[in-house]
């Protein structure tokens, strides 16, 4: 048997906490990589993957130890602690880091940073490492003379190929890449994801990929390992791992994630992982676990192979095959989501007059202001965020507005509740006009315009404990006495499925989780009893097992309390799941509106077909060719005509004089001149084809 | 950086149940630097001190209890003054003048730099412009010469000395506060306090206030060091008030009653030893509680420490 790239044997990763606790956060994980293989680390946050190859690069912090083998070609690498690492580290092993913006030097120019390592570690002299600069950059697609610029100058896509570059530099046998598109619009995403695929094909790396975003792995890895509580409970071929899971962590956490194929379930995995303070006994993953029987609490179970080339730490895979079975059908747990019936007609509570009406709504922030302009005069250039945007929702209806960062989403949102003011343009609510009324006239209508944001680490006072951040709302408006606002609190609290409210009650935010945090913050929304909800990306920044249902329990208070929802998100696939109609938004405008299934389905706007297109499947046997264009134009310069035109597939010459407005008529609607002809023949632009 | 609400003045103390968060808190930032407790502790005893001085104070201060500038002895501790009077006794008495005014001083600075550090951070725009000029303008006056010509104009007064300072003291503090009170302002729950139709005076007391507390309490401590120096250069100075006993009272006497020439270091030394301790004392408990509440001081993750390679154990230890 040939001596695989790298071997990992029994790693284990501990932080030292102040109050002398330690976090034994990887524990016994072994990995095996051969050159030119792909394995992807996948898990929520805090199972440990980050801290494996961090390890792996000899990068952990002072308060953190490790214990185990690392060899890498026959060599160990950390048998001496810090110094055999630095040798290794970037010449052997590199790293592409989460986070583009943080991981490159703000004060030294781009090819600097990528000659660094290739002279420290004297694998080239100074002429050499600046020519072979210029040839990487130019393979992670960025012009060459890119090397004299300086971060700032760059966009984030053009930031992760440059890290990507900075990696490759020391032409290292193995690379990992650590979460390499979180942060990342879903069109960069598709950038980079295909930009590491032609590189690590090319150059024949072992890559491993740490990330949560399971459809990430499915597009890049042939091969996962699943990681929960700081163990590796799965792992084997990605598609087996999809189709045929032997562990119900693995399981459940590919059905936490929705993709596009429209009408399957997705639901979260109730509970939260295990303190890694504590030993733990049993299976770690028992207490969540709802096949779980005696042993599992018992008996830790260990990593054995289960089919010919898949491992799994599950003592139901010891079972008879019939027991087995149930893994693949078993019932799932309270916080299901919605069937897709609840798609296609909205909840009982609707009604056809809409309860909020924007009207072109244009939102300007002033760009460069002159040394007078806080006396009140004109600032001299602007940004048009939303430009002329019009939309309509009505009660009981859940309306998802998509675009890549910078496309006005946000600012439209911030301007149905008047937290920005409007340019121009209009905003109605239940019939009054909202643009129109006076700071204290709005004051009431707040209450019923509720918004939830998107950090809930943030949104939540840090000093005030449950009762009094979901209180708040009600203290505010001098609603109810003492009784009547602690019944409401209550209530709130049951509404979002934290019962019973006496838990919950006196816990500060920090003894919260994400999901649960999430959760306090809905609640105080819902104890003003509002009658338009807005989120804003209400689960980018969960972990992925309790997206699921934070999303079907938004979708709950919509189709069945009648509340309208206005979400915004950046991920279709969220959308395409949970919402009522979509509308897609680009440099300001809406380019496209309509009900889930005609827009997913059947898109007619170019650019919701690239958008769709960058999306990856969950199922790693479908294998889409994205659409590749370039980086999103900044607001402040629009081009002429049709917006989109210049990253369009399909523009025409006409494209850059005309400008597309929205169609006029009712139902699904796009604002593309195109789009009648587009229309025949769709599956020429979104390319996607499915692999045997 | 997660805030504690302190008993700062103008604070409603509005969350009983982090009480117990922020008491933990001070202890620890105490313990962990033995330089805040000496601080603490020398503070304390000078409190102590002022409150009971009537009666640990061994003689009169207003008649002479011995000859004129006698050494120290075994009855007169610190010697005597010109008149005869017993320089300890001075010493104990004055401390009650000197801590009251910079104390009640910083108060009024604390009070004025707090609120204006609020809402210039809070509402921000033409408010923030026209606040900010006028404590630019605060900052640059040279205070010396014109608490001399308020003091001088209004009378000397224990009021007036504690206003006159107080007035010519809050610029740093609002500058301070404004600048925390803009990142907090940038914080979700802020903003989420407003879509919730809160009142901003509301928003700015229950959810702003709490959370630059802590630092407005560093603040007015600092500030108390420096009120002290004011209060004790006003007195030497003349313009304090003529009948209380103070600090700076026994050195101008000492000073105008040619202490030096006679070599009675007593009258002088002890009085400029007390001011030094007391606001030595306040710097360092103001700077602990600084570095304790901003988690940017805090070096410790800046360590240039590798991390440990353990023994194989147990598992790993038998598969290989």
């Amino acid at each position: 048997m040939s001596q695989p790239l790298l071997r990992v044997r029994g790693l284990n990763v501990w932080y030292e906490l102040r109050g002398r606790t330690e976090v034994h956060a990887v524990r016994d994980v072994d990995l095996d990589l051969d050159e030119g293989e792909r394995v992807g680390l996948v898990g929520e946050s805090g199972s440990g993957k980050t801290s494996v190859i961090m390890a792996l690069m000899g990068l952990l912090p002072s308060t953190g130890s490790l214990s185990g083998e690392v060899l890498l070609s026959g060599e160990r690498t950390l048998e001496r602690g810090e110094r055999s690492a630095r040798a290794s580290r970037w010449r052997h092993t590199a790293m592409v880091f989460q986070g583009a913006m943080n991981a490159l030097n703000p004060v030294k120019t781009v090819g600097w940073q990528i000659i660094e390592p290739m002279l420290v570690h004297g694998v080239a002299d100074k002429g050499q490492a600046t020519r072979r600069t210029h040839e990487l950059l130019e393979r992670v697609g960025l012009p060459g003379a890119t090397a004299r610029r300086y971060p700032h100058e760059l966009s984030g896509g053009m930031r992760q190929r440059a890290c990507v570059a900075m990696a490759l530099a020391c032409r290292p046998k193995v690379l990992l890449a650590d979460e390499p598109t979180t942060a990342l619009d879903v069109v960069i995403q598709a950038q980079i994801i295909e930009l590491l695929d032609d590189v690590a094909s090319e150059l024949g790396m072992g890559v491993i990929v740490v990330t949560h975003d399971l459809p990430v792995v499915a597009r890049l890895c042939p091969r996962a390992a699943v990681m929960y509580a700081g163990e590796v409970v799965e792992s084997g071929p990605t598609d087996a791992l999809f189709h045929s899971p032997r562990h119900p962590y693995t399981k459940r956490l590919f059905e936490a994630v929705p993709d596009l194929s429209l009408g399957e379930e997705v639901s979260s995995i109730p509970g939260s992982p295990p303190q890694l303070d504590r030993p733990i006994v049993g299976c770690s993953f028992a207490p969540r676990c709802d096949l779980g029987f005696e042993r599992c609490t018992v008996e830790r179970p260990r990593l054995r192979l289960v089919t010919p080339d898949q491992l799994a730490a599950c003592h139901l895979n010891e079972m008879p095959s019939e027991q087995v079975a149930p893994a693949s059908s078993h019932e799932l747990g309270p916080q299901q989501s919605e069937p897709d019936a609840a798609h296609a007609t909205c909840g009982p509570a609707t009604r056809r007059d809409p309860l909020l009406r924007l009207s072109e709504i244009q939102v300007k922030y002033a760009l460069r202001r002159g040394p007078w302009d806080w006396l009140g005069r004109r600032p001299r250039e602007y940004v048009r965020a939303v430009d002329g945007v019009s939309l309509e929702v009505r009660r009981g209806e859940m309306l998802a507005l998509i675009g890549e960062s910078g496309c006005g989403k946000t600012s439209t949102a911030q301007a149905i509740l008047r937290l920005v003011e409007p340019a121009s343009g209009t905003v109605e609510f239940d019939g009054a006009e909202v643009t129109r009324l006076t700071r204290r006239a709005l004051r009431p209508l707040r209450r019923r315009v509720q918004m939830i944001y998107q950090d809930p680490y943030d949104s939540l006072d840090p000093r005030l404990n449950v009762r009094g951040i979901v209180e708040d709302g009600l203290v505010a408006n001098r609603l109810g006495d003492r009784s009547e606002r602690n019944v409401r609190v209550r209530r709130a609290l049951e509404r979002v499925e934290l019962s019973p409210p006496e838990r919950y009650l006196e816990r500060l935010p920090h003894e919260l989780s994400g999901g649960q945090r999430q959760r306090v913050a809905i609640a105080s929304a819902l104890v003003l009893e509002p009658e338009l909800l807005v989120a804003d990306e209400p689960v980018s920044m969960l972990d992925v097992s309790v997206r699921a249902g934070i999303l079907s329990l938004l979708s709950r208070l919509c189709h069945e309390d009648g509340t309208a929802v206005v979400m915004i998100t950046h991920d279709l696939s969220t959308a395409a799941h949970f919402a009522d109609r979509v509308a897609v938004m680009y440099l300001g405008r809406v380019v496209e509106i309509g009900t889930v299934r005609e827009v997913i389905r059947a898109p007619r706007h170019p650019y919701t077909k690239v958008l769709l297109s960058a999306v990856p499947d969950r199922d790693p046997c479908v294998r889409a060719r994205p659409i590749l264009l370039g980086e999103a134009p900044s607001a402040a310069m629009i081009p002429s005509g049709c917006r989109f035109h210049p990253r369009c597939p399909m523009a025409e010459p006409t494209c850059s004089e005309l400008d597309p407005q929205l169609e006029p008529a009712k139902g699904h609607r796009v604002a593309c001149t195109l789009a009648p002809r587009l229309q025949t023949a769709p599956a020429a632009v979104t390319g996607a084809e499915v692999a045997p | 950086m997660i805030g504690l609400p302190t008993s700062s003045p103008e604070v409603v103390s509005p969350a009983r149940e982090t009480r117990p968060n922020w008491l933990s808190r001070a202890v620890n930032a105490v313990r962990k630097r033995p330089s805040a407790a000496v601080g603490l502790f020398v503070i304390a005893a000078f409190v102590v001190l002022a409150v009971f001085a009537p009666w640990i104070s061994p003689y009169s201060t207003s008649s002479p209890t011995g000859p004129i500038y006698a050494a120290p002895s075994a009855s007169h501790w610190l010697g005597t003054n010109s008149l005869g009077i017993d320089e300890l006794s001075l010493l104990i008495v004055g401390s009650r003048i000197s801590l009251l005014v910079g104390s009640c001083a910083a108060v009024v600075a604390g009070l004025i730099g707090g609120t204006v550090g609020l809402v210039s951070g809070y509402f921000g725009g033409a408010v923030d412009v026209v606040l900010m000029r006028t404590t630019d303008f605060f900052i640059v006056i040279p205070p010396i010469p014109l608490m001399i010509v308020i003091a001088a104009v209004w009378g000397p007064s224990l009021g007036h000395i504690i206003l006159v300072i107080g007035l010519l003291l809050w610029a740093t503090t609002a500058r301070v506060i404004r600048a925390q009170t803009k990142s907090v302002r940038q914080r979700g729950f802020v903003k989420r306090a407003e879509t919730l139709g809160e009142r901003s005076a509301r928003t700015i007391v229950r959810h702003v206030l709490p959370q630059v507390a802590p630092l407005l309490l560093a603040n007015v401590i600092l500030t108390v060091a420096l009120s002290i120096f004011y209060e004790t250069a006003l007195d030497f100075l003349g313009i304090g008030d003529p009948t209380a006993v103070s600090w700076g009272t026994i050195i101008q006497n000492a000073f105008l009653e040619t202490a030096t020439s006679n070599g009675a270091w007593w009258a002088i030394v002890p009085a400029g030893l007390a001011i030094a301790l007391v606001i030595i004392s306040c710097y360092l408990v103001g700077q602990a509680l600084e570095d304790a509440l901003n988690p940017r001081l805090s070096g410790g993750y800046l360590l240039v420490r590798p991390w440990k390679l353990r023994p194989l154990t147990g598992r790993e230890a038998e598969d290989l």
